[in-house]
């Protein structure tokens, strides 16, 4: 069963780095003009960030993990562990997350690997971190999480182009003797991992000549097979069904009312998923917040991000439910009592 | 749930003017209010509105409103 719950742990800091790079879907020219504000009105995604050429998700989050740690006045031989949560990682090997252990500046004695998941990665992130510290044999970690989706999407694909964004976030975890539990519910359906997939490139189906050739897959969606594909209508579908299902479970199974959540921060997948997890929950609109407008869907760094750019210091002592979905299929919630966190305005690289 | 009830819904989630005519069998293809994005907006209604879950291969075997009215309706009951 994959509930549990962790004692001892503080979140310490948050902070999203994102491209300067904007792009406004006002602009996305591939589709007619009534198309595109159908789009914005409906995900509510209106701009995004994209990297420049060579920029990847190891260089936001290392900037992250530096702004963070000095900001915090952490040392840098104080943190114990490091996880990367990236699905475009640097190379197919080494571990990026030990490249971004000496690009950070961190010990060599700083335990450090991937977790290859996207929007459902911070959920589990936390959970791994988390797991680590609760002894108290680790004091300090790192979580990064983002990804550059930018590098995996095609212009010609409206169905994944306009949504995603490019993003990285820090989150900096300390074992805090005492601190409220952390309650964890996560879910998986591998029967369904061809629902957002890029099929080239793995070990599978290696990169080769046919990876890069482009072809139409219905009306507005060309691609290739080294992009991002995603079934729009399966994802939909099981973005409204399951993670209310896992929100009523989490609440039930650690007796919290409904009402005593603060905070709903959702993965932002776009406003209309959202929206119906919010009503089916009965949530008022305003314990719901929104990054997605400006950010569009930044993967694992959205939860994060979100709470950077929209609650700031609101987001200390509060109690909060964070809820990822998607690639996997995975998804999962996280109940948490915050205290002081430090919050930082999203940062431009 | 009537007819008359799910026209009303549909309508309102698709911003379909009052002036257009919703036939039970044309083809949602052919018609100008209807589209992948669409068809996300009516998934969202039967969740929030029903509490009906509609997959996605649900939608792509209906290819009329009479068969969006029909699917629903055998889900709600």
């Amino acid at each position: 069963m994959s509930f549990f719950s962790i004692p001892n742990i503080s979140i310490d800091g948050v902070c999203g780095v994102v491209p300067k790079n904007i792009l406004h879907n006002v602009d996305y020219d591939y589709i007619s003009e009534k198309e595109r504000q159908f789009l914005i009105k409906t995900t509510g995604i209106a701009r995004k960030r994209h990297v420049d050429k060579g920029v990847t998700a190891l260089d936001l989050g290392e900037r992250a993990a530096k702004e963070l740690l000095d900001k915090l006045n952490w040392k840098k031989d104080e943190v114990d562990l490091l996880v990367l949560v990236t699905q475009s990682r640097d190379y197919y090997l080494p571990s990026s997350a030990i490249i971004l252990q000496h690009n950070i500046g961190l010990s060599r004695d700083c335990m450090a690997f991937d977790v290859g998941l996207g929007c459902s990665g911070y959920i589990y992130g936390l959970s791994i971190i988390g797991k680590f510290l609760q002894s108290g044999q680790f004091k300090k970690a790192l979580l990064i999480a983002g990804d550059v989706s930018s590098v995996s999407t095609h212009y010609e694909d409206k169905s994944t182009y306009p949504l995603f964004g490019d993003g990285v976030s820090a989150t900096a975890l300390s074992y805090s003797e005492g601190a409220p539990e952390m309650y964890f519910d996560i879910q998986n359906d591998g029967e369904n991992h061809e629902a957002i997939i890029i099929r080239d490139g793995g070990a599978k189906n290696l990169f080769n000549e046919d990876s890069t050739v482009v072809k139409n897959y219905g009306e507005g969606i060309n691609r290739s097979k080294k992009d991002l594909e995603l079934n729009g209508l399966d994802v939909f579908s099981f973005s409204i069904k399951e993670p209310p299902q896992n929100i009523k479970r989490i609440l039930e199974r650690t007796s919290t009312p409904i009402e005593s959540i603060d905070y709903f921060v959702f993965h932002q997948a776009n406003r209309l998923i959202i929206e119906t997890i919010r009503k089916k929950l009965k949530v008022p609109a305003e314990k719901v917040p929104y990054s997605l407008t400006d950010y569009g869907n930044t993967s694992s760094a959205s939860i994060p991000l979100t709470i950077c750019d929209q609650l700031k210091e609101g987001a200390s002592n509060k109690r909060m439910l964070l809820c990822g979905f998607g690639v996997g299929l995975s998804w999962g919630s996280c109940i948490v009592d915050t205290k002081n966190i430090l919050c930082l305005d999203p940062i431009e690289y | 749930m009537t007819w008359e009830d799910f026209e009303a819904n549909i309508r309102d989630v698709l911003e379909i003017e009052e002036d257009i005519e919703l036939k039970r069998d044309e083809v949602l293809e052919n018609t100008e209010f209807w589209s992948s994005m669409h068809a996300l907006l009516v998934m969202a209604m039967a969740e929030s509105e029903y509490d009906v879950s509609i997959t996605g291969e649900d939608l792509r075997k209906s290819s009329t409103l009479g068969n969006i009215y029909e699917l629903l309706n055998s889900k709600v009951a």
